[in-house]
């Protein structure tokens, strides 16, 4: 549309606007003559609510009303340590999860709020101190900063960086994914464990759900954190938990039959992420827990070029040894997963 | 906290305006903080109140956010748009944030991996304010820079038009038409 004709529908919407509406015929037939688009034109703006739309409410009201209304506002404002809560973003078994401002650096932080039977026995709180302490010394462009980790009366927290984006599980349920941009976030995934194995933490609970599409690339979130949380909460019925926290179809045959876990874990929690990626369903699926726990431990999934039919043979090879229920059958090293991946993507 | 001084905010809209996507992040936690503000007093807020004191809330962040009348820069009209494009970043990005559920640090470990991700009808409706406005500085740029002034920076015909460096009746013929042409993308 050219620069004169929007000029000419703004002139005549704005003539015909200030008509009374039953003079607006008689001035559109006058004023469009035999233009017949140009009257529609204006005719179809003219029907747009003209008070108390959602454009006459400035943004920031519109946002501020919306977030009045969310669930947990009571909490709004309300202080911990240096850190004010600014709106809840989540909540589950492993606390709540909020927006908050670091009062003394002026930077937003998602602070979580993590549950009593966490954090009431002494044990527990000196060892989620330790763990936390490893945590946030890791340092990745591919990891979510921990921050901080505090306690004010009672209520222990824990302070991560504030990121913008995308949950992968939100993303994988939309659309899929390109070969190439999932095989880039996966470099980024595996690069990302390569350093914390290195130091000697496992991640323990990869899923979709907990890796983030961020500008910057992928985030993994709530590193060795999961560790805390199976050796913390016995006293949670584990079977409901897991299958309640969409656990349960991201754990390795080890985690489920509760034997040893170690960096070969992640290995296995990796392709199951991978090969969601790259076929746009989960490794194994179930309608009820028992039968999901079977998948786990006995199928073989169909290889991912079965879905994604442009997958490479060396990436089903690849993921099929990420898969292995024995974890001496896998790739023993991230660092050989990642040497692949990058050749494969090359 | 101390709210950073005035020159710094303004400092920061100079950073960001010269490319400094960092100085965004010194920005966000301003605006957070407003709408927090704002948001408590909507919890508070009895039925009976009328509008005329939530303008005047809404029009007090703003200046708390950034003292328009009182900004020394050479051009004033381009402090204005760099501030609308500013204040349009961060509450879209607060909107996308919230839409999607999404933030760092967390799963959301009580839900199922299969339910739905948690939406706001409001939000969702900045996002395709947002999107429509796109649209709409694709065919007249002019027309969209009076929205982002007045809707996402909360300027009044008679700032918009100082901004502009145009007339305040301009404006107002502008804004209705842009807000009828919006309305009718939202409704597509």
């Amino acid at each position: 549309m050219s620069p004169e004709r929007f000029e000419q529908i703004e002139t005549l919407y704005n003539d015909a606007l200030a008509l009374e509406p039953n003079a607006r015929n008689a001035f559109l037939d006058r004023a469009c003559g035999t233009d017949g688009d140009l009257r529609q034109e204006i005719e179809s703006l003219l029907t747009s609510e003209r008070s108390n739309t959602c454009l006459d409410t400035d943004a920031i009201q519109f946002a501020a009303e919306s977030l009045a209304q969310q669930d947990g506002a009571e909490f709004m404002g309300r202080m911990l340590g240096r850190y004010q809560l600014l709106s809840l973003v989540g909540r589950g078994g492993m606390g709540e999860v909020y927006c908050g401002v670091d009062t003394r650096l002026n930077r937003l932080v998602a602070i979580k709020v993590l549950p009593a039977y966490m954090t009431d026995s002494r044990e527990w709180s000196e060892r989620l101190e330790q763990e936390a302490r490893a945590v946030a010394a890791l340092n990745h462009p591919h990891i979510c900063t921990l921050y901080d980790l505090g306690n004010d009366g009672g209520m222990h927290y824990l302070v991560f960086e504030y990121l913008i984006g995308e949950l992968l599980s939100d993303r994988l349920a939309k659309t899929g994914l390109p070969l190439p941009e999932a095989l880039r976030y996966a470099i980024q995934i595996a690069d990302a464990l390569v350093t914390t194995h290195q130091e000697g933490i496992i991640h323990c609970d990869l899923k979709p759900r907990n890796i983030m599409l961020t500008k910057a690339g992928v985030k993994l979130l709530d590193f060795g954190i999961a560790e805390l949380r199976y050796a913390s909460d016995a006293r949670v019925n584990d079977a409901v938990r897991d299958s309640a926290s969409g656990t349960l179809a991201y754990m390795a045959p080890e985690q489920i039959e509760r034997r040893e876990k170690d960096t070969r874990t992640d290995i296995f929690g990796f392709g199951l992420v991978l090969y969601q990626m790259v076929t746009g369903r989960p490794a194994f699926l179930g309608n009820d827990q028992a039968s999901l726990i079977q998948s786990i431990l006995n199928d073989t999934p169909a290889p991912a070029s079965h879905y994604a039919p442009k997958t490479p043979p060396a990436l089903d090879f690849l993921l099929a040894r990420c898969l292995a229920k024995d974890p001496s059958e896998r790739w023993q090293s991230i660092c050989d997963v990642l040497l692949m991946l990058k050749w494969v993507a090359a | 906290m101390a709210p950073p001084a005035d020159h710094d905010i303004t400092e920061f809209l100079h950073s960001w305006r010269e490319g400094d996507e960092a100085a965004l992040e010194k920005l966000t936690p301003l605006v957070y903080r407003e709408l927090h503000r704002l948001a408590a007093h909507y919890m508070r807020r009895e039925k009976v109140e009328h509008t005329l004191q939530a303008t005047a809330l809404v029009n007090e962040a703003y200046v708390r956010l950034i003292d328009w009348k009182n900004v020394q820069w050479q051009n004033r009209g381009h402090f204005f748009g760099v501030a609308a494009q500013v204040m349009r970043r961060i509450l879209v990005d607060y909107a996308r944030s919230r839409c999607y559920d999404k933030r760092g640090g967390g799963a959301r470990p009580m839900t199922l991996d299969e339910a739905p991700p948690v939406t706001d009808d409001k939000l969702a409706v900045l996002l395709e304010i947002d999107q429509a406005l796109d649209r709409l500085a694709a065919l007249d740029a002019r027309r969209a820079q009076v929205v982002e002034l007045r809707y996402f920076a909360g300027l009044s015909v008679e700032e918009t038009a100082e901004a502009l460096k145009v007339s305040p009746i301009t404006v107002i013929r502008n804004w209705n038409f842009a807000k009828a042409w919006l309305l009718r993308e939202l409704s597509k």
